[in-house]
């Protein structure tokens, strides 16, 4: 199920804010727990097993590590051995789910006479995030980070909390440990929650849904739509791929919050940045601080020297570009920013600081725009080509064509540009917060719950006109 | 633990926000449902039937979600609301409908496909076969038509050339069939006259009277003059265009009806037949669809595989064959005054071999008349022979 949906909006959470605020505190997790099940295995229920499975293994584990690492009875051996044996579980079954079929075709590409069946199998939602969420856990439980969770229940509403099932963010166990075991729901937070949450819906079906309608169009018809149209629709990709994530995200954490829990920020205005350096410090905030955490740092980070430090960073992206998806271009997408980082990391930061900021921006964002054709086209000559018509190659200015459908998306387009800014949040966080404030947010917030219902209810308008006529 | 709520103006999005979820919630319990829907002319989803087997392949899931998508409360209010932010978005328009000058809904043009050549050459194919005098008449669109009516960023119409490329078509396949090309007169006549619908695709009967002569000149057939007519209007006509727009305060069109004064019910017999769907008619206008929600099958009863029409009046024993889509409904009316027999064939819905049935009725012409949206994409012409 996703939050932007009709089922999720008008039955799934009126459902369960009624059943979760009528229940006992006790058994609200449980509660939690059930309707998370309901949620991840809603069109595909037999996924559940799986979800169930992974839950099991890691609670073992964890309740395991906890065990051996009790200083009474130390047994650090025994700890290291349910930890590593955990990981390979839980990177097996990823990687099974996830890079079957990519390892496979390059199998067969390596090795051409062996004939190795390549494995078809659907990729269960929701499986990366979730994955990272339990190796966190144990690891933590190991570190002495946290403390491992007896109550499977508990335990269990953390891996399938359906807020973030999906699309993340990837929430560390530590994080969210207390407000596990006690949380104490208030309406201030309720209300920050819904507000979130509308304004994130909005981001995803007013913004992210009508720049992808726009890259679609454009991207169509590249060849021929000219320099101006593949200019364009690469950045309507930039901001549909920025507020579709930033959108879930911000979902999340206003569901979040409606149920008492509080999630780390996610993304912080990605595209203001000055550097790649920076991009990455506020793009998918809980995704690099993952890498940082159990990849970067345990590698030995920057503490034993350059050259070590640069095989740390390479990786750390190369993984990073393949979590994104199982084929070539997400790796070359990792290691693209990984010969930014290190270029900037050499010279490149301190040079950005001396030129004015306006080209540290246009630097940042080209690199960036760059970065999202690589992550898009998985057929390198398709990249190739759109390249090519970016920087003139079809002698073509700009079609009559692309020009119509550019204008008539400019307003939204504006509007989206405008909202990656700050700009709002600043205004908005300067006004007294008098009672002219709370109606001016009310309204807007219904205004844009309404839009985006609106939206949601043309998708399924499809007048039949007997083949047109 | 509760903080103490000192102004609960503050609170009014979470207040809002809940009442508006459960609300449409508790409706979809209460309110009846829907099976059907006028506006977009299918069957709606009901409440799928819930099995383990379907709930299992996930077949319930996607159900029940088009089930809450059609039967959603407010449908019509929010899709309205949707296209009118999309309208005023910038795009001009809603889910591919331009919106005009004076209430005009146009759809968007209608691109080059492959289709076009290929259907024309399996219609040339079609007239060398049968070897008697063959006419074609391709429809353009009204945004075409009526080019200063449509909003200033828009896409570029290019039914001229489109229509351009079938002419090609005809001449390289030395096809022996007559193009009867409307673009010229109409461009001419739409300042003055009112041709097409402004809700609808299809051309309003002043425009079919107006292809009528075009047409009848070509074929060397007199055109029945105007005031042979009663023209009866009627109102309240929203067409496919303001449906699939979905821009609900566009005000509606006046159907016309034009009554030949010399046909009488004992002149004029109409028989259709649909598969095994058999019915038959003493009048060309089925004025009971009038009071239905698509007022455009007054004219020959809508879309059907074969429709003969029979003038008892006229004496000439000259029988036509129409291989035609809609536009030829309010067309038809017209040329019956000309012809003693006219079978329209719509090979959409009419699969036997039309050759045969020239041959059994003895028809001694034909007249292709498509609009240029179904010739440009419509594959059941491939089917004729």
């Amino acid at each position: 199920m996703v939050f932007s949906s009709i089922i999720f909006l008008f039955v799934f959470l009126p459902v369960v804010l009624l059943l979760y605020y009528i229940t006992p505190k006790k058994f609200r997790n449980l509660l939690l727990f059930v309707v998370n099940l309901v949620f991840y295995g809603w069109g595909e229920p037999r996924f559940i097993v799986l979800m169930l499975v992974s839950i099991a293994i890691n609670y073992v584990a964890g309740l395991l590590i906890g065990k051996f690492k009790n200083p009474e009875k130390q047994n650090l051996k025994a700890a290291k051995a349910v930890l590593v044996t955990s990981i390979i579980v839980n990177i097996g079954l990823l990687v099974f789910f996830k890079y079957a079929g990519f390892i496979g075709n390059t199998l067969n590409i390596v090795l051409p006479f062996v004939n190795i069946p390549v494995l078809e199998i659907p990729l269960p939602i929701g499986i990366s995030f979730y994955t990272f969420q339990t190796m966190s856990y144990v690891i933590d439980v190991y570190r002495n980070d946290a403390k491992a969770q007896k109550n499977i229940i508990t335990f269990g509403t953390y891996v399938s909390l359906f807020p973030q099932l999906i699309a993340g963010p990837i929430v560390r166990y530590r994080d969210v440990e207390t407000q596990l075991i006690s949380r104490k729901e208030n309406i201030n937070q309720f209300n920050n929650g819904v507000k979130l949450f509308v304004i994130g819906l909005c981001k995803k079906v007013l913004l992210a849904n009508q720049m992808g309608a726009l890259w679609d169009i454009l991207r169509e018809n590249f060849t021929s739509g000219g320099i101006l149209s593949a200019w364009f629709g690469i950045c309507a990709y930039s901001l549909q791929i920025y507020f579709d994530f930033c959108g879930y995200s911000e979902m999340a954490m206003g569901l979040g919050n409606m149920f008492g829990f509080d999630f780390l920020k996610n993304f912080d205005y990605p595209y203001i940045s000055k550097s790649i350096t920076e991009f990455w410090r506020r793009w998918h905030i809980s995704l690099s601080s993952w890498f940082k955490e159990y990849i970067y740092i345990p590698l030995g980070g920057n503490r034993k020297g350059f050259p070590r430090q640069v095989f740390n960073m390479l990786v750390v992206w190369a993984l990073t570009g393949l979590w994104h998806g199982a084929n070539y271009n997400f790796i070359l997408w990792g290691l693209y920013f990984f010969v930014i980082l290190f270029i900037e990391k050499l010279f490149m930061l301190k040079a950005l600081e001396k030129i004015p900021s306006v080209f540290r921006h246009i630097y940042s964002l080209f690199l960036i725009v760059l970065g999202w054709l690589i992550f898009y086209f998985e057929d390198m000559g398709q990249l190739w080509n759109y390249l090519c018509v970016m920087f003139g190659s079809s002698g073509v200015f700009v079609s009559a064509k692309a020009l119509t459908d550019i204008i008539s998306y400019l307003p939204v387009f504006a509007v989206a540009v405008f909202a990656c800014t700050p700009v709002a949040k600043i205004l908005y966080n300067k006004i007294p917060k008098n009672n002219i404030c709370f109606i001016t947010e009310t309204v807007g917030c219904m205004c844009g719950l309404l839009l985006s219902t609106a939206s949601l209810a043309s998708s399924g308008y499809n007048p039949f006109l007997y083949f047109k006529f | 633990m509760k903080p103490k709520i000192k102004n609960p103006l503050k609170y009014m999005p979470s207040i809002l926000f809940c009442a508006f979820i459960f609300v449409i919630f508790i409706l979809y319990i209460v309110l009846p449902k829907d099976s059907y829907s006028a506006e977009e002319k299918r069957n709606l989803q009901t409440m799928p039937e819930t099995t383990v087997d379907k709930v299992f392949n996930g077949e319930f899931e996607q159900d029940f979600e088009t089930f809450l998508s059609d039967q959603l409360p407010f449908r019509t209010f929010f899709v309205g609301t949707n296209a009118y932010c999309s309208l005023y978005s910038g795009q001009n328009g809603s889910n591919g409908i331009y919106k005009g000058n004076d209430g005009y809904l146009f759809t968007k043009p209608v691109e080059y496909n492959e289709l076009l050549d290929k259907n024309i050459s399996y219609l040339a194919e079609f007239a060398e076969n049968t070897k008697i005098p063959t006419y074609m008449c391709i429809v353009p669109t009204s945004a075409y038509i009526m080019q200063d009516n449509l909003p200033k960023n828009h896409y570029e119409y290019k039914d001229n050339d489109l229509i351009n490329t079938a002419k090609n078509d005809l001449k390289k396949a030395n096809s022996n069939i007559k193009f009867i090309d409307l673009i010229p007169s109409f461009t001419e006549k739409s300042n003055s006259e009112q041709l097409f619908y402004k809700t609808d695709h299809h051309w309003t009967s002043g425009g079919a009277y107006t292809a009528y002569g075009i047409i009848a000149d070509a074929m060397g057939l007199n055109t029945t003059p105007k005031s042979e007519f009663t023209i009866t209007t009627h109102n309240d006509f929203y067409g496919t265009s303001y449906a699939k727009s979905a821009l609900w305060l566009t005000k509606p069109d006046t159907i016309e009806l034009w009554k030949n004064k010399n046909h009488t019910n004992d002149t004029i017999s109409v028989y259709i037949k649909d598969g095994q769907k058999e019915v038959n008619s003493n009048t060309m206008f089925f004025e009971e669809n009038l009071s239905t929600n698509d007022k455009y099958t007054t004219f020959l009863n809508g879309n059907h595989g074969y429709v003969k029409i029979t003038n008892k009046d006229n004496k000439s024993a000259k029988k036509l064959l129409i291989i035609r889509d809609s536009y030829a409904h309010s067309l038809a009316p017209f040329l019956a005054d000309n012809y003693s027999e006219i079978t329209l064939i719509d090979l959409r819905y009419y699969k036997s071999p039309v050759s045969t049935l020239i041959k059994d009725q003895n028809i001694e012409e034909t007249l292709i008349l498509y609009g240029l949206d179904t010739i440009t994409t419509d594959n059941n012409i491939a089917y004729l022979f």
